[in-house]
């Protein structure tokens, strides 16, 4: 006896995006890039504990308009990832289910990602 | 660990980070054209200290499990463990010397 094939994945290639699915994904890009950006907070620790010069060297570097740019798609990623979480743990208690609710939500958390992240860079 | 446990802790990790990534991004945000005595006094206050402490060890931790379920679903058998075990080692490592560097700053320095 031959396994039942098992169902496969919608193939990405052909599969038209839907928001849905592209804040899905993100939701797991943001989170493996910041996982790999708490490898930046313990060089900034390790910046604050080497002493003044090697922390002016940190600083200079994230000022740069690279620097910048790394900290403020590093912020974005940051309060996307915890909105969409939020919009997770509420499918979690059963709530917001039904397609309108789901793309409302969807595009909420998109803004308030954005209005975060401009708030964020203002008070800086 | 079981499975059922891995997805509680992810959603308590979650919960919990939603506080402390707020205070945390708002408070280095304010901070951010500091200087170095700035910084290290503001890290060696009580609070900062443990809101810090904690924040590494519960994102770590979240961090892990997120990384094991994306690595579940994209690496096969042969080297799946084995990356695992890498991807754990690493924010392991990660952790621990953030919190060796928060001590040493609390404690007046190198």
């Amino acid at each position: 006896m031959t396994a039942p094939t098992k169902p496969l994945s919608p193939h990405l290639s052909i599969y038209r995006p839907q928001l849905t699915s592209v804040l899905s994904i993100l939701h797991r890009t943001t989170g493996v890039l910041l996982a790999i950006g708490t490898l930046l907070v313990c060089y900034w620790l390790f910046a604050v504990l080497s002493g003044p010069e090697t922390f002016a060297t940190a600083q200079q570097l994230f000022s740069s308009w690279f620097g910048k740019l790394i900290l403020i798609g590093w912020s974005w990623a940051a309060f996307y990832h915890l909105s969409n979480g939020i919009r997770h743990l509420c499918w979690d208690l059963g709530l917001g289910f039904e397609l309108r609710s789901v793309y409302w939500s969807g595009y909420s958390v998109l803004v308030i990602s954005l209005l975060l992240t401009l708030a964020l860079w203002s008070i800086s | 660990m079981s499975a059922v446990h891995h997805w509680k802790t992810q959603r308590r990790t979650a919960v919990l980070l939603i506080p402390l990534t707020l205070w945390l991004l708002f408070s280095v945000a304010t901070l951010s054209s500091a200087g170095y005595l700035e910084v290290s006094a503001w890290i060696s206050q009580p609070l900062t200290t443990l809101l810090l402490g904690l924040f590494i060890l519960i994102a770590g931790h979240h961090a892990y499990l997120g990384i094991q379920v994306v690595l579940e679903d994209y690496v096969h058998e042969p080297l799946r463990n084995r990356v695992i075990l890498l991807s754990r080692m690493v924010l392991g490592a990660a952790a621990l010397l953030s919190l060796f560097a928060i001590y040493t700053i609390t404690t007046g320095g190198a």
